[in-house]
């Protein structure tokens, strides 16, 4: 049989414990622990625990972006950069002075860049040519 | 100062009118790399053969799209990507340069400069991977490319469009066929792009210099991948030559293209066919390497005039093993190409250069497209060698022969003393036709056969200092009696000037 990646474990942890009442979860928990022990991915635990939390994650609605900016910005408009990404948004925020001004947003698979540095690099480009 | 003050305004105005856009990228993130590959995660959007961004200016071409990952392969250098790093989708398939400007240069598969002249700009792209020319857009050959070699123009013919598969051993001339090629076509309107794949650096080297001192880089595009540039690059060189080829057929340009070669280049879509984990076949290579060769060489073509005419030649080169021809690669593109020159190690250490066995070497549609001329004289010179070869066996154990079965020797040894050819010295065709027309007819047989080569070049000098006129009507394709009977009286009239 192929192998199961830590992601498929992840999807089988929360299929197993989708719906469960608090009482029962240890005996789930238990299933599960054994299906490791038995397919020797005990030492995977640490990676699919990981996974299981960015899969819960992205099953309820929850977004996580990464806010890089040049300089310390107020909670005000961190609150409005959420807002836009839906009302489940998880942040983190990053000083960057490299980019020099504006900010550059992280999503899972997406970078919305709106640096400085960036617009500057445009910039020498549309003059060169 | 009114210069540097219109300057400040020009400089002004175009960065005012610059308009900032934010961009929106995908991304995606290296969780494995090694040996030219990468593996990625995120890119969900990401198409087949896609170009990808990786940092420090790096590319890399999407080629296994699975569940979780995605697998690329990474042109150039790769040692400085990690773990972690991301990878930005650029949204543009794999594609190349492709304009006049590449004539006379040496480039990279990518196509950026490599001959050391100034960077190439061009605005035109070519994707890399195209599907080939349909049915109905395409004509027979018509048109014949002279090669300059008189064993191959006159008994395996090539025409424009056509493939013609140049085999054999290492060291038996191949590389040296296809560069003939190329010098013999200045002045005949067929552009040639050389791609040489997995081959030494001073090779090229020499090559190139080559071409250049016989002034064949006007109208050469040289694409190199040498054997120190990682598989990829190796992998996609002949789809970047044949793109750039395509760009001068769609102006209705004709185009040789040479593929120098195409084992090296199979080696290298095994490695990383190996590397990104595909599951391996006969001789370890994926089970699609056929359509690897198949669909480059499926884009030569003839196209009729309604599509916009033009053809593209290809010559791909496979270099065998001990002459065996039975390997995988080698089949597999024999039964792709339209004939296949087949050249031998025992015929080049006999002295017979180019070491063309004549005997298992085609060309199935070239013969359409040959001159008339040369077609008179080829048919009689194929029927010769075919029976000199049979009866050579034979003689082997028979002491004493018949007068008519010497003669037949004779003249057999004759022939393939002037089909005999030193390399960088193609031959225009009329000559090719007045030599083979006077040796076949017997006007060479008072000449010993260790002095063919010396009859032949006074034969030549001969008709090059006084029957030019003959010459050019050959060399047209005209042929009629009158003008073999021309011919008749050119060849005597040498025979007697030699005798005296």
């Amino acid at each position: 049989m192929k192998k199961r990646t830590d992601k498929q474990y992840a999807k089988i942890l929360y299929g197993l414990t989708a719906g469960v009442k608090e009482k029962d979860l240890t005996e789930y928990i238990n299933v599960f622990v054994n299906l490791l022990k038995k397919e020797q991915k005990i030492k995977h635990v640490d990676k699919i625990i990981k996974e299981f939390i960015d899969l819960s994650r992205k099953e309820q609605g929850i977004e996580k972006i990464e806010i890089i900016t040049a300089n310390k910005v107020s909670d005000e408009i961190v609150k409005k950069i959420e807002k836009i990404f839906g009302n489940k948004t998880e942040s983190t925020e990053r000083l960057d002075k490299s980019i020099l001004g504006g900010f550059v947003i992280k999503t899972e698979n997406k970078i919305l860049d709106a640096s400085l540095k960036t617009q500057l690099k445009q910039l020498k480009t549309n003059l060169v040519n | 100062m009114s210069s540097i003050n219109n300057i400040v305004e020009e400089l002004k105005k175009n960065i005012s009118s610059f308009e900032k856009n934010v961009q929106v990228e995908e991304t995606g993130t290296v969780i494995e790399v090694g040996d030219g590959i990468a593996r990625m995660s995120g890119l969900s959007e990401c198409q087949s053969s896609e170009m990808l961004e990786f940092p420090g200016n790096t590319f890399g071409v999407a080629l296994n799209l699975e569940e979780e990952t995605v697998g690329a392969v990474i042109l150039g250098d790769f040692t400085h990507i990690k773990e972690g790093d991301i990878v930005k989708r650029t949204g543009r398939i794999l594609s190349v340069p492709v304009g006049e400007e590449l004539i006379g240069r040496v480039v990279n598969p990518l196509g950026q400069a490599i001959d050391g002249g100034a960077p190439i700009k061009i605005k035109d792209f070519y994707p890399v991977e195209r599907i080939a020319p349909g049915v109905m857009t395409r004509q027979p050959v018509s048109e014949p490319v002279q090669t300059g070699i008189k064993a191959i123009d006159s008994m395996i013919p090539i025409g424009r469009g056509q493939r013609e598969l140049i085999i054999g051993d290492r060291q038996t001339g191949k590389t040296a066929i296809a560069i003939d090629t190329i010098i013999n076509q200045k002045g005949k309107n067929l552009i040639c792009v050389y791609v040489a794949i997995g081959q030494k650096e001073s090779k090229i080297a020499r090559i190139v210099s080559r071409l250049k001192e016989a002034g064949a880089m006007d109208y050469t595009i040289v694409v190199n991948a040498s054997a120190s540039d990682s598989a990829p690059l190796l992998y996609v060189a002949p789809y970047a030559g044949v793109a750039m080829a395509e760009y001068f057929m769609d102006q209705g340009k004709d185009v040789l293209c040479v593929y120098d070669d195409l084992t090296k280049q199979a080696w290298a879509y095994r490695e990383m066919s190996l590397l990104l984990r595909r599951p391996p076949g006969r001789e370890a290579y994926p089970g699609d390497v056929f359509y690897l060769h198949s669909r480059l060489l499926e884009r030569a073509c003839r196209r009729n005039a309604e599509h916009g005419g033009g053809s593209i030649t290809a010559l791909p080169v496979i270099e065998t093993q001990a002459g065996d021809v039975t390997a995988y690669i080698p089949t597999n593109v024999i039964s792709i190409t339209d004939g296949q020159i087949f050249l031998e190690t025992d015929l080049f250490y006999r002295g017979i250069r180019p070491a063309l066995n004549i005997g298992i070497s085609v060309s199935r549609v070239g013969s359409a497209a040959q001159l008339k001329s040369m077609k008179k004289v080829a048919g009689k010179l194929k029927v010769s060698m075919a029976q000199f070869r049979e009866l050579e066996a034979f003689a082997q154990f028979a002491s004493d022969l018949d007068p008519e079965t010497k003669k037949q020797l004779e003249l057999g040894q004759r022939l393939v003393e002037i089909l005999k050819q030193p390399q960088y010295s193609p031959m225009a065709v009329g000559d090719q036709v007045s030599i083979i027309y006077a040796v076949l007819n017997g006007y060479a047989n008072e000449a010993k056969v260790e002095e063919m080569a010396l009859w032949e070049e006074n034969f030549h000098k001969f008709m090059n200092d006084s029957k030019q006129t003959l010459l050019d009507k050959l060399n047209a394709g005209e042929w009629s009696d009158k003008v073999e009977k021309e011919l008749k009286d050119a060849c005597a009239e040498y025979l007697k000037q030699n005798l005296k």
